[in-house]
């Protein structure tokens, strides 16, 4: 929910295709939980927010009984099918919903994208890295394993990039609490992780690495705090557990 | 002709094309301390070659003095004469039997009479083999659970300790309690609430931890484990495997004033040959006994002779204070070195083990870079571990080590550049 749903937004905004399929349409559609989590995806001017807990009232309503069924719908697997209980009649905009899904997955599934289109892969590597550094956040918040892993690491700041300096993203640990942002972060990180392509950072944070092997063959470089480096690079490995981003 | 790194074009040719062989068929390539990522990967060596005294040479005939002496069993220098000698004497006759040789009787009564504290000795072939084997012990001779250790020490690769998180369940972690270093305060809070169920505290003699300073322990926290252990019945376990044999000829527990019920030890013992035991006080041998031990290996003879060779050699020659002495000229050199060239050192710990950093570097960058830079220049020193020093450290040794740490200082003065080469 915290993770996938934000990257309807980088979607609608460098996705031309996805832009054109929400045309001029404009509504709220929210996900939530019996447990009460809720999160919610305003469509408006070509572009998308989306928003934590929203307080505003949604035009459409889906409501999943429990945290597994949600998940299943993200993993298109088991049984899934929310409740519509706000909006079901407004048939056009669930109907362009599911157009923009299925886009979403189509630029995070497509294969072989780096020798087809270029432009498009850049794009894919953006999303899939978008969703990776999201989920370790709510990891990090939510999952006993990971807060484990988080209280004996040391506080500090980390950047993460890609070649020569892309799809870069920061993650600072500091007094128990996570954050996270793109690009560079204001000060020198504690720690810097530099894979040398999109696939070798793609294959990490999707636990379908030998990390120690592809650091000792300089494929990714860790300068710095290693320990921190180490403890969200197991976090990380676990997001596959859940989602496949 | 070998020579030290920095003069050929990639220095670390033959080591790397032999990681990315190693990574198709090992984990990891290299696994474990050794592992490439615990260092600075494309500027430290990967594989070594063969050694002698104070140094070694890695695959690509790279010299390097080595200030980490295998990560510290290397007590003597590498390939010692006498010990090897001693070795291969009983080699000859055979090492791995159907039982024990008389190695194990005189090596265990060479412990008894050496150790303080030690009545009775059993022996193993790593350090984790004989720190997972105390905690049953403990847990048999007190019936209780719980055991304690410091928060970040190394203990061993057994699931209660480990470091990492692969493979680790919290079951495996259920029973273990923390507390901190010196910090008396909150090892009283930890008695208070669970000592009845404290079977054992577990101790290295110093705090070295990986990624920070070593800490040596305070007067005031020695006389607390020691107190709280005696009143409650909660045995010491002293966890020399590290500092074994280095600071004190009866244990390093000796230097430090604890008072251990069970000592393990393992690295210096032998010289480098495979090696560890576990000593405890004579009211635990029953309990002891009933501990299943054993290990296809751990009878072999002859590092059991290197470690006789090797324990009469320290007293003959005084080894531990002449340690001391070469690893203060060492440290002080660097210190004065690091002054004249603008970059601030810190030191820590006994100079038979002394860790060197950067100072006011949080993130080890600068101090990676140096050593990185060291050892291009010819001098292995581990940026985020202990260092260890040995017999073979001679003067001449310290002054060849000192001129490539200025050489090391001068390259990371010049100016910041990749530490991963």
């Amino acid at each position: 929910m915290f993770a996938i749903l934000p990257a309807f937004e980088d979607l609608l905004q460098f996705s031309e295709p996805a832009q054109k399929l929400l045309a001029e349409r404009s509504f709220r559609l929210r996900f939530q939980t019996s447990s009460g989590l809720r999160s919610s995806l305003h469509f408006a001017h070509n572009a998308c927010q989306h928003v934590r807990q929203p307080a505003a009232p949604s035009d459409i309503v889906l409501h999943f009984l429990t945290e597994e069924q949600l998940n299943n719908e993200f993993e298109n697997q088991g049984f899934r099918i929310p409740l519509p209980i706000k909006g079901a009649h407004r048939i056009k905009d669930l109907q362009v919903f599911k157009a923009l899904s299925r886009a979403l997955e189509q630029a995070l599934r497509a294969q072989d994208l780096h020798r087809t289109d270029p432009t498009l892969h850049d794009f894919q590597v953006s999303l899939q890295l978008g969703i990776a550094l999201r989920a370790v956040i709510q990891l990090t918040r939510h999952e006993p394993r990971s807060q484990r892993i988080m209280q004996e690491t040391p506080d500090g700041l980390a950047y993460f990039s890609v070649g020569e300096e892309r799809y870069g993203a920061w993650i600072e640990w500091k007094d128990g609490h996570i954050s996270a942002g793109k690009h560079q972060p204001d000060r020198q990180p504690d720690v810097s992780v530099r894979f040398n392509n999109p696939e070798t950072a793609l294959k990490a944070v999707g636990n379908r690495i030998d990390v120690m092997a592809a650091i000792g063959m300089g494929q990714i470089q860790v300068t710095g705090l290693v320990p921190l480096a180490d403890a969200l690079g197991y976090i990380f490995e676990r997001i596959p557990l859940y989602i496949q981003p | 002709m070998s020579q030290p790194p920095s003069q050929t074009a990639d220095p670390l040719q033959r080591s790397k094309a032999l990681f990315e062989r190693a990574s198709q068929v090992i984990p990891g390539g290299i696994y474990g301390h050794a592992a490439p990522a615990a260092t600075v990967p494309g500027a430290f060596p990967y594989f070594a070659q063969r050694a002698e005294g104070a140094r070694y040479w890695d695959v690509d005939g790279n010299e390097y003095i080595d200030l980490m002496c295998g990560y510290g069993p290397i007590l003597l220098g590498y390939q010692h004469p006498e010990v090897n000698a001693a070795a291969l004497k009983v080699q000859a006759q055979g090492d791995c039997f159907n039982h024990p040789t008389e190695y194990s009787v005189r090596l265990a009564e060479k412990i008894c009479h050496n150790i303080q504290g030690a009545d009775w000795a059993v022996f193993g072939k790593n350090g984790s083999d004989m720190t997972a084997w105390a905690v049953r012990v403990a847990r048999e001779f007190t019936g209780r659970k719980r055991i304690a250790k410091i928060t970040h020490a190394y203990h061993g690769i057994d699931p209660w300790c480990v470091p990492g998180f692969g493979g680790v369940i919290s079951e495996d972690r259920a029973l273990i309690d923390h507390f901190y270093w010196n910090q008396v305060d909150s090892l009283d809070a930890l008695i208070h609430d669970k000592a009845h169920d404290i079977a054992a505290i577990m101790l290295t003699p110093f705090h070295h931890p990986a990624f920070d300073d070593s800490v040596l322990p305070s007067p005031e926290f020695v006389q607390a484990v020691n107190q709280h252990c005696a009143s409650q019945g909660i045995l010491l376990i002293m966890d020399d495997v590290r500092c074994g044999f280095r600071l004190h000829p009866a244990g390093s527990h000796q230097r430090f004033g604890f008072k251990p019920d069970l000592i393990c030890m393992s690295k210096a013992i032998g010289n480098g040959y495979p090696l560890s035991a576990c000593a405890g006080a004579k009211e635990l041998k029953v309990a002891a006994s009933k501990c299943f031990l054993t290990g296809s290996f751990w009878n072999a003879a002859a590092p059991m002779a290197a470690a006789l060779k090797t324990m009469e050699i320290i007293e003959r020659d005084a080894v531990i204070p002449a340690l001391e002495r070469q690893g203060q000229k060492l440290i002080e050199g660097m210190l004065q070195l690091g002054q004249a060239y603008g970059i601030p050192l810190q030191a820590s710990g006994p100079t038979a083990m002394p860790y060197l950093r950067v100072a006011n570097d949080p993130s080890f960058r600068a101090q990676q870079a140096l050593c990185a830079a060291a050892v291009q220049a010819g001098l292995y020193l581990h940026p985020h571990h202990n260092w260890f020093i040995s017999a073979a450290h001679s003067p001449e040794i310290i002054e060849t080590s000192l001129e490539r740490f200025a050489q090391a200082l001068q390259t990371l003065a010049a100016g910041p550049k990749n530490p991963h080469g």
